[in-house]
């Protein structure tokens, strides 16, 4: 059963095609985790999120400069090799600048009938910043319908909150799995389940995840207890990462990041106005850098993250080039030390030299070993 | 090819001021604390004209003063600030303004003394770096940290105004006011706040006209004369001297163009640069001065005109539409709506593509442009964003394009050599003879302006 999530993560864009074949629905394609999914459901429509190949390539380099992250580029390319020419349409709400310059690139070159901006405020512990969003969402409600030409009534909201909160609190389930020593479940199988997650119909999802929430207890090949991580940082979707760490003999038992615990970790929680209670889900979801600005609520979240997950070094990951990261890895740091975490840094580009990862992790185990004594 | 002629030369006299008037910035801000007025520091979009309200103050914008870093203290500052902010642990490739500035910080030095220390901090949240560096400098400073939001909205691509922004940012700068109130116990003049807000609008209508009267061929200015101007309508523009100062300006362009008076005298061709400079390196204007081009402005010149016209109903912009001088805010409200409006154009230009091609089409139209130039700055996505793309639709309109990549606040990412390799194809297709393009920059090299 674990094996499925992965194996539909390696194949996204088969089951993309498959399922619009299927049902004769359509596809949209997001950027970023601030994408309010609620309403793309609530409209009878698939949402996936737009991912790299993690392969070398060379067709962003006329549309994006090369200080923009790779994750950007590598998304913009797979659009341009018409890799998503599945999709109906695509969507961005507002993230970084990185995948702001490949959503506009997507608009200009590469053919869809549906493209729509979110505004997503990034001093999201203002007032008036939940205010602004739900304006922005009302705009993308109506710009759906009037691309659909039907209405999404109240009773459509309800059914895509309740589509995206089931499948949230069941990866919280699993992700509780991770807590004891040795964790029921690697960081390499949670983290498959959270990107599939991105990339499949939710209800079908939902009925995987559970089923696995049956099995895993029963399982007898479960990890062996190693060294306790964290991964920390900006956007990585390269399982391999994960399976180098843990075949080390460490487990991965948390992260903070957009491809794990960021995406799914809060719900949004009802109210009469279904719009409002989707915006103060992103509000007051776990902050990344960008959001961050204000108060440093991050800081405790992750903090409380390594507690409760019992987490003996906290590896800072970033993707290169990644500004809103490097903003906040010097602080993050020193944060984390003053609280007594072991941390380690190690930039990462799209695709991943395995020797220097290798190396670096296991020298990074040898510090916490010796910490340990 | 274009012919020969000469005109006449004249210094512009209002340069010396516009370089006077940073000179005593930089001084206001150093004796600040001994005189006994608020000092707080920010980035150059914060809304540091609605301080007035409670009284004077002293603004530092981190931007200028990393550029002071830059033009005056590069042996013994510039550097090392670099330096020390990757020794803090900062990558090297983020924003080079806040480098810099921060890393003067960190060193506790500036080039006019000991780094002083705010009263507090205002942020406006415009790209992933301004709302991210004020904190860093918050926090080393420990003092507080203010930061606006600006809510970049879905839009059709145009100037037309997004509600909800407008009315975000307004309900910001309502609690801002509180916040200042509450945080340095004064009352709060409205009328000081619309006084400040009034001659901002006048600079910019003053600048406006200028920009305008810079389609006169032979431009009456160019874009090296244009920089201390640009540092004063971007930092200072509340202030009662810089619309003085600006309206001095005006004049002084209106006698340059009824007199074809122009800063080269065999102005043969009219380029625009679109971004900031590398100001380690003006010595590129010489050059391009030394091949008879003329560098009439840039497309983000223009952007702070729009908002001192009357908008147009289909959202687009011309650079030669009227000013608005009925416009200048009168009441709070108005000044207030006025500023969040400007702030809306400022962002729209930099976070939006679409925006950003209909800046650089009109400033080139309007300015009979022969070509078009880009700095694509490693440092700065804000200014790198989209001009690739813009860069291809004006290529696509038949304009000959340059880009260079540099950085323009951190001199080790600058190569003349590869910059020139560029500039020699360039000229070319604007017009320049193959046979009169120069090899090499005449001695002006590290030259100090």
């Amino acid at each position: 059963m674990l094996e499925k999530f992965e194996q539909t993560y390696n194949q996204h864009h088969e089951y993309a095609r498959e399922w619009k074949a299927r049902t004769g629905g359509k596809v949209l394609g997001f950027f970023c985790t601030y994408v309010p999914e609620e309403i793309i459901y609530a409209a009878g429509v698939l949402p996936v999120r737009i991912i790299g190949s993690l392969e070398p390539q060379d067709v962003s380099e006329a549309h994006i400069a090369g200080m923009y992250c790779p994750f950007c580029r590598d998304c913009l390319a797979q659009g341009l090799k018409g890799k998503y020419d599945y999709l109906d349409g695509i969507v961005m709400s507002k993230s970084c600048m990185h995948m702001m310059q490949a959503y506009r690139s997507w608009t200009i070159h590469i053919p869809i009938t549906f493209h729509h901006f979110v505004g997503m405020p990034a001093l999201v512990g203002k007032a008036s910043a939940g205010d602004f969003l739900l304006a922005e969402l009302t705009a993308f409600k109506q710009a759906l319908e009037k691309w659909l030409g039907k209405t999404i009534t109240n009773a459509d909201l309800d059914k895509g909150i309740e589509i995206m909160n089931t499948n949230r609190h069941l990866l919280r389930q699993i992700y509780d799995l991770r807590k004891p020593a040795p964790p029921k479940v690697t960081g390499t199988e949670a983290t498959a389940m959270v990107i599939s997650s991105m990339l499949t119909d939710k209800r079908e999802h939902s009925q995987w995840l559970s089923e696995a929430l049956k099995q895993i207890p029963q399982r007898q090949d479960g990890p062996k207890a190693g060294t306790r991580l964290m991964v920390l940082g900006s956007e990585n979707h390269d399982l391999e990462l994960f399976k180098l760490i843990e075949e080390l003999g460490a487990n991965v038992v948390i992260e903070d990041y957009c491809m794990g615990s960021r995406y799914f970790w809060n719900e949004a929680v009802p109210e009469n106005d279904r719009l409002k209670a989707i915006a103060q889900r992103y509000i007051n979801r776990p902050r990344c850098p960008l959001k961050d600005v204000d108060e440093r609520k991050r800081y405790p979240h992750v903090l409380n993250l390594v507690k409760e997950w019992n987490a003996q070094g906290v590896l800072l990951i970033q993707q290169k080039f990644c500004d809103p990261h490097e903003f906040d890895i010097p602080a993050i740091n020193k944060f984390l030390k003053e609280n007594g975490v072991v941390t380690y840094f190690m930039e990462l580009d799209v695709t991943m030299h395995k020797g220097s990862v290798r190396t670096r992790t296991e020298a990074f185990l040898e510090m916490l070993e010796l910490e340990a004594v | 090819m274009a012919t020969q002629t000469t005109y006449k030369v004249e210094p512009l006299e209002t340069y010396r001021w516009a370089k006077e008037v940073r000179l005593k910035h930089f001084k206001e801000v150093m004796d600040a604390q001994a005189e006994g007025h608020m000092l707080v520091t920010g980035n150059m979009n914060a809304p540091k004209d609605l301080i007035a309200g409670i009284g004077h103050y002293v603004f530092m914008g981190g931007e200028p003063w990393a550029v002071a870093m830059a033009r005056e203290g590069a042996k013994d500052l510039f550097l090392p600030a670099l330096e020390a902010m990757e020794k803090q642990g900062f990558a090297r490739d983020m924003c080079a303004f806040c480098r810099t500035f921060s890393g003067s910080m960190f060193l506790g030095q500036t080039p006019f003394g000991p780094f002083p220390k705010p009263s507090f901090v205002l942020g406006m949240n415009q790209c992933d770096s301004k709302g991210k560096w004020f904190q860093i400098v918050a926090d080393h400073m420990q003092v507080p940290y203010y930061c606006i939001d600006f809510g970049l909205p879905n839009t059709d691509g145009t100037l037309k105004p997004n509600e909800a922004s407008i009315k975000f940012l307004l309900t910001q700068y309502h609690e801002f006011i509180d916040w200042l109130k509450k945080f340095t116990g004064k009352p709060y003049d409205e009328s000081r706040m619309v006084h400040a807000l009034a001659n901002m609008y006048k600079v910019r209508c003053l600048w406006g006209e200028v920009l305008q009267m810079q389609a006169t061929s032979p431009s009456p200015l160019e874009y090296k004369l244009l920089l201390p101007f640009f540092l004063c309508l971007e930092y200072f523009s509340y202030k009662d001297e810089v619309v003085k100062l600006m309206t001095a300006l005006r004049d002084e362009t209106k006698y340059r163009v009824a007199n074809y008076i122009t800063p080269l005298p065999n102005e043969k061709y009219r380029v625009l640069h679109d971004g900031l400079p590398p100001w380690y390196a003006l010595y590129l204007f010489h050059f391009l001065r030394d091949h008879g081009v003329s560098v009439v402005g840039g497309s983000n010149h223009t952007m702070f005109v729009a908002c001192a016209q009357k908008p147009r109903p289909d959202g687009s912009f011309n650079l030669m539409d009227p000013m608005d001088w009925d416009g200048i805010p009168k009441t709070f409200d108005e000044a207030l709506k006025w500023r969040a409006n400007v702030e809306y154009i400022s962002n729209m230009f930099g976070l939006d593509t679409r925006v950003r091609l209909l800046f650089a089409r009109e400033a080139y139209r309007a300015w009979k442009g022969n070509g078009m130039i880009w700095i694509n700055d490693r440092g700065c996505e804000l200014f790198s964003m989209g001009i690739l793309e813009v860069k291809a639709a004006l290529q696509k309109d038949g304009v000959p394009c340059m880009m260079y990549e540099s950085n323009r606040c951190d001199v080790r990412e600058w190569s003349w050599s590869q910059v020139a390799d560029h500039m020699d194809a360039f000229l070319e297709a604007v017009g320049v003879p193959k046979s009169e393009i120069k090899k090499d920059l005449g001695g002006k090299l590290g030259e100090k302006e």
